[in-house]
């Protein structure tokens, strides 16, 4: 296919992504985000 | 490294073949035949076409990275339908594999060479299918006609649903009147980063 002659190089990078991923079969238990323990509360001075 | 160009892929368009893979329909580049897999996206890969370019292989000519300015490597997009349609009639032709040819829009992203009527990425996936139906009785004996693809267009479109992206069945009798269906109006680049 004839696009003509390059004029400049640039670069794209999507905040979303362009490709619709492939997604969880139904019933599959969706992902959970890893806990992150808390900090252990201050004992009291 | 500095701030990217574009923060939205740009949107081009260009041709797919139809072909059966592993009891599904998958598209693929006319030219190169590089499959394109659904849900994944294409990265783009330098290589010589003919025995006559391997001949003359050489690490400078096809060791670099695509797309090159200096090259005519990466993943061809069009300003316009009309480009992609007018192509149309070149890969037109019964091959034992192809089941149809497809007209779309086709996202574009990562390094882009922009061109004066395109681009050619380094990723690019699929954003839009659009599946001619020819509506001539007899194509083959009408000027610039589409011809009858191997399977139904339902069926077609049925099966090009796993790529995730819309695809519409488009009624027309000529590549001409294909492109004019979809419009001429070109692709807009994404706002700049």
């Amino acid at each position: 296919m004839q696009i003509g002659e390059p004029k400049r190089i640039v670069t794209v990078e999507p905040i979303e992504d362009p490709v619709p991923r492939e997604v969880p079969a139904p019933g599959e238990p969706a992902e959970e985000p890893e806990k992150v323990p808390s900090e252990p509360e201050r004992a009291p001075a | 490294m500095g701030a990217p160009d574009y923060a939205a892929p740009i949107v081009g368009w260009r041709l797919w073949h139809v072909v059966g893979r592993e009891a599904s329909l998958r598209l693929r580049s006319p030219l190169y035949l590089a499959t394109w897999y659904a849900r994944r996206e294409l990265v783009a890969v330098c290589r010589p076409r003919t025995e006559a370019a391997l001949a003359l292989y050489s690490q400078r000519r096809f060791g670099h990275r695509p797309p090159d300015e200096c090259c005519g490597c990466g993943i061809y997009g069009a300003r316009t339908s009309g480009q992609a349609a007018a192509y149309m009639s070149r890969f037109f032709k019964p091959r034992g594999d192809i089941i149809h040819l497809v007209i779309g829009t086709v996202s574009l992203w990562g390094t882009v060479v922009e061109c004066e009527q395109g681009w050619r990425a380094e990723r690019a996936y699929p954003a839009h299918i659009y599946v001619p139906v020819p509506t001539s009785r007899w194509p083959s004996l009408v000027p610039g006609g589409l011809r009858r693809p191997a399977l139904p267009a339902e069926a077609i479109a049925l099966g090009l649903a796993d790529y995730g992206v819309p695809v519409e069945l488009v009624e027309c009798r000529t590549l001409r009147e294909l492109a004019k269906t979809l419009g001429s109006a070109p692709p807009t680049l994404p706002l700049a980063a």
